[in-house]
């Protein structure tokens, strides 16, 4: 650990190795797509090899790392919603529509890819509450969006993920 | 009062959650002793948060990502998104020029009695130096030292990299910053006749602003 503060790139390495399982799980399921997952992580790596001077060990490694993580991936979403944005208005934070059918589950459908069928918002959320354990303030600080959107898009998360999982 | 099953729905999530105020929490669980179809609804969500829950915590990436970690880390100051290379020491500089810019505006001028000042219009001592002109703001003094660093070093960065710039643009930078020198000039001799003034205060402020806005500007141009 001092050693990577000194700037030891191979001590560093074993940082990626313990924790790269945990920041691979948290960007995967946040960006809903592997190709920018992997991205993700490398970005994740590169900020926490900036950053890693001012860690005081005041907690564990992987405590410090992991809403590092969850910054960038969300940081990260932020930018392509603006990017999308320019080209055409984004209807994530509609209200909850109970008419709405969920993605076209196939048989067999598993978990991680039903997540990844939700809409970006509703992601976002039902990751940072239901696996990360968040609490909706701190998703709406994080997300820059209301307490109650927040909770609007886990009602509809839990919602959309129930009847994806239940063909 | 009896809530209904919409009702209830509504309030299914924050219920699971343990978010709802306790008068409510026992309402939703009265009716849900009694309603059939609200207790499967429920217990159909609290099945979906188990399952996601139980998910592993760790998920391996497909492929070894070390190797592209490590080529970027090893990238000078590891900042590589910022631009070309050797911009990385002008963007130092110009944070350190804005910095400083920060901090000489913040200091606060006091503004004592007008009749403690020297009168208007007397002649400043041709030798006084900027220390004795600054001796009451010592933190302006030593904003400004660091200020000249830094503006220093941005210019010799930029004089460096002269043969990337557009043709004339290291001229006209310097000739923008000698006139807003000359300017500075100006004002520390008057501050020397008249060194409680808030208006020359302010206006020295102003125009290292000035400055610091045409350095950033080309910083900013080149590395477009």
């Amino acid at each position: 650990m001092r050693r990577a503060q000194e700037g030891d790139v191979s001590a560093f390495e074993q940082l990626y190795r313990d924790q790269k399982g945990r920041v691979f799980a948290v960007c995967y399921r946040l960006a809903g797509d592997p190709a920018l997952a992997e991205e993700l992580v490398q970005d994740v790596f590169v900020r926490a090899w900036q950053k890693i001077g001012s860690f005081r060990g005041e907690s564990a490694l992987s405590t410090w790392l992991h809403p590092l993580a969850i910054n960038v991936a969300l940081s990260e979403r932020r930018a392509r919603r603006r990017r999308l944005a320019r080209v055409q208005p984004t209807d994530d934070l509609t209200p909850f529509d109970r008419g709405q059918s969920p993605r076209v589950p196939e048989a067999g459908v598993d978990l991680e890819k039903a997540l990844a069928g939700l809409p970006d918002g509703a992601r976002a959320v039902f990751v940072l509450h239901d696996m990360e354990g968040y609490k909706h303030e701190e998703i709406a600080e994080m997300t820059g969006v209301a307490v109650g959107t927040s909770k609007a898009q886990l009602h509809r998360a839990r919602r959309l993920l129930r009847e994806a999982l239940q063909s | 009062m009896k809530l209904q099953c919409g009702e209830v729905r509504d309030r299914l999530d924050d219920y699971l959650d343990g978010e709802l105020p306790e008068a409510q929490f026992q309402e939703v669980e009265l009716h849900l002793a009694e309603c059939a179809a609200c207790a499967a609804e429920e217990r159909s969500l609290r099945a979906v948060i188990a399952r996601y829950a139980a998910l592993p915590r760790e998920k391996e990436p497909p492929r070894d990502l070390w190797p592209e970690i490590a080529t970027r880390l090893e990238a000078p100051g590891a900042l590589q998104r910022v631009g070309p290379r050797w911009l990385l020491p002008l963007a130092a500089a110009a944070a350190v020029v804005l910095a400083v810019g920060a901090l000489v505006f913040s200091r606060p001028v006091t503004t004592p009695v007008a009749a403690t000042s020297p009168r208007p219009g007397a002649a400043p001592a041709a030798a006084v130096p900027v220390s004795a002109e600054l001796a009451g703001s010592p933190g302006l003094l030593a904003a400004e030292e660091t200020y000249a660093q830094a503006t220093a070093e941005l210019l010799a960065a930029l004089e460096a990299r002269r043969a990337t710039l557009p043709p004339g643009t290291l001229e006209r930078v310097q000739a923008n910053v000698e006139s807003i020198d000359r300017a500075l000039g100006e004002i520390r001799s008057a501050l020397a006749a008249d060194p409680t003034s808030a208006e020359l205060a302010q206006m020295l402020r102003d125009t290292h602003q000035r400055k610091i806005e045409a350095l950033s500007r080309v910083v900013r141009l080149s590395s477009l």
